[in-house]
């Protein structure tokens, strides 16, 4: 191969990338030394920012005082990012007074610009940051355009700006799970969950429609925003879920069904029962044991004697004590016919010390 | 041989600069995908509030496993520590691995714990729970103890796997100390899952050594105070923050710390738990649960969070350091070893063709290739081939490379997530990244590479299998059984030796194929792979074979005793293929039982002359060693699950035995002997010839063998070729008659060939002063040599002797006989030799002292200003050709008496380095340029160029010798006699006889007029005629017996000769020439007036040609069987009559 390169030219190029490795080391270094800087001030920008923030929630954001120094900071764009950023953090962690004291600090210091500029850049990571900052502020001149967000193809964007509509209007906002093709992460439901502050009554054909979606995670999510709710004049359409192909969907049908138990919901979960899988036969049993209702007791038995799978028989078992069946237990371990496995699933139900 | 060194050399400098720079690229990689990762981390997460699951009880339930085992000082700490972990849906498990110290009632003790009754739902097979425990206190409802028999780490796990109920487990070492937002953050990659399933999440583990910990929490981060803390610090941000987070958004990882990783419960139950066979347990679990995945086509990701979730002490000492190295590495042999299956298979995906196959080629490969590139920088070193100026710029770029990686490690760290904040620590850690390559890299490296030597000796499943081996399974039973037990083990355990060998074998043939293609631009046109490697197959299948019975006799001795063997054998064959290959590239000869006629002194003088005795060689043959040894130990250690492989094995080596080799092979591409013997199994050719000289030195073997008929053939006091005198002077009728006695100068030519030395030759000639000489000369264009070496030019040419075993001049006493040399001494003669190189180079002088030659120049004689042949590393043949001319004229003084002179040269020998080589080279271009050569010619010329400059000095250095001689007095009455010994089979030969053909030319300024001869004649039949000459011209007394094989050179070997048989070596008395055929190796041939041969195929004339070399071959045997040529009455007679003349 030293016919193609000579080994002197084999030096050279050792030589050139050496020089250029070595540029990057100092280039590296110098970049460090930059970044250690700009930590060292963001530790003390922290401190002014957290006693700026401690001021305003004690004496009032329209009674600051004239801080010429923290207006010279302001000029700084790096520290209006991060003071922004900061606000953003510290907004979410106060509630009442304090919290919106801490959101007109936004204005007085006319931060909203900072958060119009990112959602106006290329950027997701930035459009995502803006939209949470605006939504943090509560402009609610934004929403024309976060709503035009929720189609952009971005998962970190479309979840934000998910997020600010439903937080800047409420059940009205969660209108875009008609048209829904993306799947809802759980973290992104329990984030919209939180949100909704209330379920109005005139909506039932948007729910109904939801409770149809083809897309499974609005199924479930509208599942979960019933029994978030206790929407009991769902209990119907709920029920109907116990058919649904996907098997998710029918164990949170099964959790909802008794979130929003009736009297007829027991017989009901038993009458489903043995067509189901075992994974949502496991959710009905959770659901009978959390009925407690004394007329499962016998089904309850079979399925601990009978049931060939060893989850159910200690599903069972475990419902079977909740319904103050110890005497029943103890009697089957006692019994000489009983065999060794359900003697120890029992004991298990049963927590009984040993020692 | 120098050029393959040389290639050799560059191919290993190659292959570690194209490692290296995969290296490069991969970190380089690494190191920019790592970037993008972390900041995409960062900018998601900016403003994630997390306490949406903290205390949601709709928030998936995880389960904390933490394996205990001897942890009674710190492991209450260490609970509480766990326990006041934020998160609502938590259950922590405790696994008290069989703990001998007091874990378990401290346990008991400092968290009220009850021993209750629990129905174990996993099914992952472990070792005995013995009792699992819960707290009395509702403030620990969380906590979960599991009291079980010892069975290690992933045993214990796989308990926890078995007994936890949450969806996620959360595996943990229990010393390890997490933030208290680690769940949470574990989670959300859990919970934002999509449409690929999150089936495993890990996080950065950092150092706690040093670290202010309070309450189990780790409230001040320091750096740890030693270097070996400090460079571990280094070294997990590298693995963590850079490596893992790449791999990670590559959709690559397979590693999930088993200090701190979550999986998804319900695929680590599909998979079957962690595997408690190997101790990389972490490693293994995550590969398989992405192969189950993949197998079951199913979406997936795993994942890695650069947030730094989880606190842990490291080692501090070099002991405890490299046992955890080692251990390391023999976890990533072992899950790469059990999922091999997967190591480039397109079938899995990104793990199958990239994960997998980086783990094999870096993270295992790397501290090999490292380690083995310190030990050929020490050959090399010691060697003295090193450039320093290349390796110091090349060290000094892998150490700033090094570098620049560590340091910009920390540069990631800092934007991401600031650990290490404090200025000081800073600097701290990167003074270590400056450090680190000399101070803790070699350490990790060694314990690397003793892992991978630990794996392959003991301590993984398949040592300890060997271990197990015969005793544990031959328990009670039978002899039979156990026979048959001990012959399957055997088996199974000789089979993955087998394989790697024959994959070695073909590598070899592989390369030899290369190599020949590489060197020889000649056989660029035949397609002699095909033959070459079938035969070698068909060989290598036979060796197997036969190697499976010697190693099952022996097993029955010792296993190990076996294994030596088979590693000794099989790594000595492979080895002996280069070598058999690279001398025939070398010599153009195939290596056969010939070389054990050479002394050990010679032997020294061949290998020291063509340069292979050199330490650059000794160092290679070292690292090919252990290039080959290595896996073949490795592969020792090894069997088969079943004996399948072990009999077809078997199979195809008994087949191969029955199916004849003719059958398998290809068209023969070429009539050439050179391309003929290319595409032969060299090691087959060494074998037989080793086996038909064995059977040749022991003839009661070969007549059991039924192939000894020649002893009935001759009875005592026969003399085969005792005859009366009666070779007539040809020579007599084209000289003047001089007035006293001519004298005679024989000048035997090293290697001239006639193809090289003619223009009717099929090369051209570049012998021009040769060529001039010969229109004045009395010219034999159609002689040949006796034999393909120098080894019996100087008994056929001076005496026409025959050949004994391996020729004349190997016999221990040279029997009494005739020769040129005696005749003419006693006639008056003086007589000497001379030769610039070693005169016991093949008996030379043995025949120069029986035959009392009056003078003897060798090599030791010579002294400034003679120049000696440049020589390979040192060393050469001896003194060059001019030398040995004017050493002659020097030596020789000008006197009545008559004197025989006998000159051989050696310039033209391998390794053909002359002095003066820039003008020879010259004087070779402008010849191809300017002669008449055709095309084909000039490409003969062109590859053979080295060899031929060669010829072109010989040629001059002839010249000139002839012109000072023209100034001599005594050149008028002086008969020149020039031959070569034979020719140079490092030039390819186009035909059989090619290897024999040389020219034979007579010039004297006594001739009337030149003339060429086209009879063929040979060098048996100069001596017969030129005593002849002397004879009938200048009355010189002849003895009346003879024992001349030749009939003199007006018949040479013809119909009315006994014909003349030709050693091709040594030890192959195989061609044969009678009348106008030629009988090679059993194949016929017709000559024509040229010496140009065609294969003939004529059953009769086979008969009758096979019959005479034969007798030939009988009369030889017969001779050196009585190691008498004569009566010793004829000698004595002959002499003392002469004796009493004088």
């Amino acid at each position: 191969m030293l016919d193609l390169i000579t080994l002197h030219e084999l030096i050279l190029a050792v030589i050139v990338v050496l020089i250029f490795v070595l540029i990057l080391v100092i280039s590296v270094l110098i970049f460090s030394f930059f970044r250690y800087k700009s930590l060292q001030h963001r530790q003390s920008w922290t401190t002014i920012i957290q006693q700026k923030i401690t001021e305003v929630i004690v004496d009032g954001a329209e009674r600051l005082p004239k801080d010429t120094s923290f207006a010279l900071y302001l000029k700084i764009p790096s520290f209006r990012r991060y003071f922004l950023s900061t606000l953003v953090s510290s907004e979410r962690k106060f509630t009442g007074k304090a919290r919106e004291e801490v959101s007109r600090l936004f204005k007085v210091f006319n931060l909203e610009a900072e958060a119009w500029k990112k959602m106006r850049s290329k950027r997701d990571y930035l459009i995502a940051g803006g939209i949470q900052e605006l939504t943090a502020m509560r402009v609610e001149q934004a929403l024309p355009q976060i709503s035009e967000l929720l189609k952009y193809p971005q998962r970190q964007v479309y979840q934000e700006a998910q997020y600010a509509i439903v937080s800047f209007k409420g059940f009205e906002g969660l209108f875009f799970l008609d048209e829904l093709q993306h799947p809802l992460s759980d973290w992104q439901q329990l984030r919209l969950l939180r949100s909704i502050e209330e379920v109005p009554d005139t909506h039932f054909e948007h729910i109904n429609k939801w409770l149809g979606s083809r897309n499974e995670s609005v199924v479930i999510f509208t599942l979960r925003l019933i029994g978030q709710f206790q929407l009991l004049t769902y209990y119907q359409e709920v029920l109907m879920l116990l058919d649904h192909d996907m098997v998710t969907v029918r164990k949170h049908a099964v959790r909802i069904l008794q979130n929003l138990e009736n009297q007829s919901t027991v017989n009901q979960l038993l009458t489903v029962f043995d067509n189901q899988c075992i994974e949502v036969q496991l959710e009905i049993l959770k659901a009978l044991k959390a009925s407690k209702s004394k007329q499962t007791e016998l089904f309850l038995q079979e399925q601990l004697r009978s049931h060939p799978d060893i989850g159910i028989k200690i599903s069972a078992a475990e419902a079977l004590m909740v319904l103050e069946g110890q005497s029943y237990l103890r009697a089957i371990v006692t019994s000489p016919e009983t065999s060794s496995q359900i003697i120890q699933i029992v004991n298990h139900a049963l927590q009984e010390k040993t020692c | 041989m120098l050029e393959f060194a040389h290639i050799l050399y560059e191919i290993i400098i190659w292959l570690f600069i194209l490692y290296s720079i995969a290296v490069f690229l991969i970190y380089g990689w690494i190191g920019l995908y790592a970037y993008g990762a972390v900041l995409r981390y960062k900018h998601e997460n900016t403003f994630t509030d997390y306490n949406l699951i903290a205390t949601n009880p709709n928030a998936p339930r995880f389960s904390v496993i933490a394996p205990a085992f001897n942890e009674g000082k710190t492991i209450v700490e260490n609970v509480r520590s766990l326990l006041s972990i934020y998160y609502h849906n938590l259950e922590i498990i405790i696994v008290n691995d069989g703990s001998r110290d007091d874990s378990m009632d401290q346990l008991i003790a400092a968290y009220d714990l009850e021993r209750v009754s629990f129905f174990i739902q996993g099914t992952v097979p472990t070792k005995e729970v013995q009792g699992v425990y819960r707290s009395k206190n509702p403030a620990f409802k969380k906590l979960l103890v599991v009291d079980k028999v010892n069975g290690g780490k992933a045993d214990a796990l796989n308990v926890g796997v078995n007994i936890s109920s949450g969806e996620y487990i959360v595996c943990i070492d229990v010393d390890c100390i997490l933030e208290q937002d680690a769940i949470l953050k574990l989670a959300k990659p859990f919970l934002e899952q999509t449409k690929k399933r999150v089936i495993a999440c890990g996080g950065v583990i950092r150092l706690a050594n040093n670290c202010q910990i309070e309450n189990g929490k780790v409230v001040q981060v320091n750096l740890p105070k030693s270097w070996l803390g400090r460079t571990q610090a280094l070294e997990y941000i590298r693995a963590f923050v850079l490596g893992r987070m790449a791999w990670s958004r590559a959709s690559g990882l397979i590693l999930i710390s088993g200090a701190f990783g979550a999986f998804d419960k319900e695929i680590v139950l599909a998979c079957g738990g962690y595997d408690s066979k190997t101790v990389g347990e972490d490693m293994e679990l995550v590969v398989r649960m992405r192969r189950y995945m993949e197998e079951h086509k199913l979406l997936y990701e795993v994942v890695n969070i650069p947030d730094p979730l989880c606190w842990t002490e490291v080692p501090e000492t070099k002991e405890v350091l490299k046992k955890q190295r080692n251990r390391w590495m023999r976890g990533t042999m072992e899950t790469l070893w059990k999922h091999r299956k997967l190591l480039f298979n397109p079938r899995y995906g990104r793990l199958g063709m990239v994960s997998i196959p980086y783990w094999f080629f870096f993270e295992f490969l790397g501290p090999l290739v490292e380690f083995t590139g310190y030990f050929i920088f020490l050959v090399f070193w010691i060697l003295g081939i090193i450039n320093w100026p290349f390796f110091f710029a090349l060290f000094a770029l892998v150490v700033s490379s090094g570098i620049l990686y560590s340091i910009y490690a920390v540069l990631i760290d800092l934007v991401g997530h600031q650990v290490y904040t404090k200025r000081k620590d800073l600097s701290k850690l990167i003074a270590t990244a400056i450090l680190e390559p000399f101070y803790f890299h070699p350490i990790v490296v060694k314990a690397g590479v003793r892992g991978a030597v630990d794996y392959f000796r003991n301590k993984h499943g398949w040592g300890e299998m060997t271990r197990q081996g015969f005793q544990q399974g031959v328990e009670g039973k039978s002899w039979g059984q156990q026979v048959r037990f001990q012959l399957d083990d055997a088996l199974r355990n000789y089979v993955p030796i087998a394989i790697v060998f024959l994959l070695f074998y073909v590598l070899a043939v592989g390369v030899e194929r290369w190599w020949y293609g590489y060197n020889f631009t000649q056989l660029a046109d035949f397609p002699i792979g095909w033959n070459l490697f079938i035969d070698n197959l068909h060989l290598g299948f036979q060796i197997v074979s036969g190697g499976a019975l010697i190693y099952l006799l022996f097993s029955f001795i010792s296993r190990s005793f076996a294994r030596g063997f088979a590693i000794a054998s099989f790594a000595f064959i492979v080895l002996m293929q280069f070598v058999l290959f690279l001398y025939f590239s070398e010599s153009r000869n195939l290596l056969g039982a010939d070389m054990y006629y050479y002394s050990a002194i010679e032997m020294k003088q061949i290998l020291e002359a063509s340069g292979m005795l050199s330490w650059t060689n000794i160092g290679l043959l070292i690292s090919l060693i252990l290039f080959v040894v290595t896996p073949l130990w490795i592969s020792s250690k090894w069997r088969t699950k079943n004996l399948y492989v072990g009999l077809i094995l078997l199979i195809m080596g008994v087949t191969t035995c029955f199916v004849p080799l003719r059958s398998l092979l290809g068209k023969v591409p070429s009539s050439e002997e050179f391309v003929e013997n290319a595409e032969r199994s060299k090691w087959r050719y060494f074998l037989s010839s080793n086996l038909s000289n064995y059977l040749q030195d022991h003839p009661e073997i070969a007549s059991v063998l039924g192939e000894e008929s020649l002893d009935l053939v001759g009875t005592d006091g026969d003399y085969p070729f005792l005859r009366g005198e009666d070779t007539k002077d040809m020579l007599g009728p084209y000289f003047n008659q001089a007035p006293a006695t001519p004298n005679l100068v024989v000048i035997l030519v090293e290697g001239l060939g006639h193809a090289y030395s003619s223009a009717s030759g099929y090369i051209g000639c570049f012998t021009p002063f040769i060529d001039s000489l010969s229109q004045q000369s009395l010219y034999w264009p159609n002689n040949l040599s006796t034999s393909g070496r120098t080894f019996s030019v100087l008994p056929s040419l001076m005496g026409s002797l025959p050949f004994a075993t391996h020729g004349f001049l190997e016999q221990d006493v040279l029997p009494n006989h005739f020769n040129l040399f005696n005749v003419l001494k006693k006639n008056g003669f003086h007589t000497g030799f001379y030769y610039g190189g070693n005169s016991d180079f093949d008996f030379m002088k043995k025949f120069i002292l029986y035959s009392q030659v009056d003078t003897l120049i060798d090599q030791w004689t010579f002294g400034p200003p003679y120049k000696k042949l440049p020589g390979n590393g040192g060393e050469s043949w001896g003194y060059e050709d001019q030398a040995v001319f004017a050493k002659t004229l020097e030596t020789q003084k000008v006197m009545s008496q008559p004197y025989l002179n006998v000159l051989l040269t050696l310039s033209t020998h391998n390794p053909f380095l002359i002095n003066n080589a820039e003008h020879y080279e010259m004087m070779f271009d402008r010849r191809v340029a300017q002669a008449d050569l055709s095309l084909d010619n000039k490409k003969w010329a062109m590859e053979n160029r080295k060899q031929l400059v060669s010829v072109l000095n010989l040629d001059d250095a002839l010249r000139a010798f002839f012109e000072a001689y023209k100034k001599r007095p005594d050149f008028n009455n002086t008969l020149f006699l020039i031959t070569g010994d034979h020719a140079m089979p490092e030039i390819p030969l186009e035909s059989k006889i090619d290897r024999y053909h040389v020219p034979l030319l007579i010039y004297s300024p006594l001739l009337k007029s030149a003339h060429t001869f086209k009879n063929t004649v040979s060098h048996f039949d100069v001596t017969p005629s030129l005593l002849a000459y002397y004879r009938a011209n200048y009355q010189l007394h002849t003895p009346d017996q003879v024992t001349w094989i030749g009939r003199g050179l007006s018949e040479g070997p013809s119909n009315r000769s006994i014909g003349m048989g030709m050693m091709q070596s040594k030890n192959q008395l195989i061609d044969f020439v009678y009348g106008n055929y030629h009988l090679s190796d059993g194949h016929l041939y017709k000559l024509d007036g040229k010496l140009d041969e065609e294969p003939l195929s004529d059953a009769a004339v086979q008969e009758v040609i096979t019959h005479r070399f034969d007798a030939f071959k009988r009369a030889n045997k017969l001779f050196y069987t009585r190691k008498q040529v004569l009566p010793d009455s004829i000698y004595a007679r002959y002499f003392e009559k002469v004796i009493s003349k004088h």
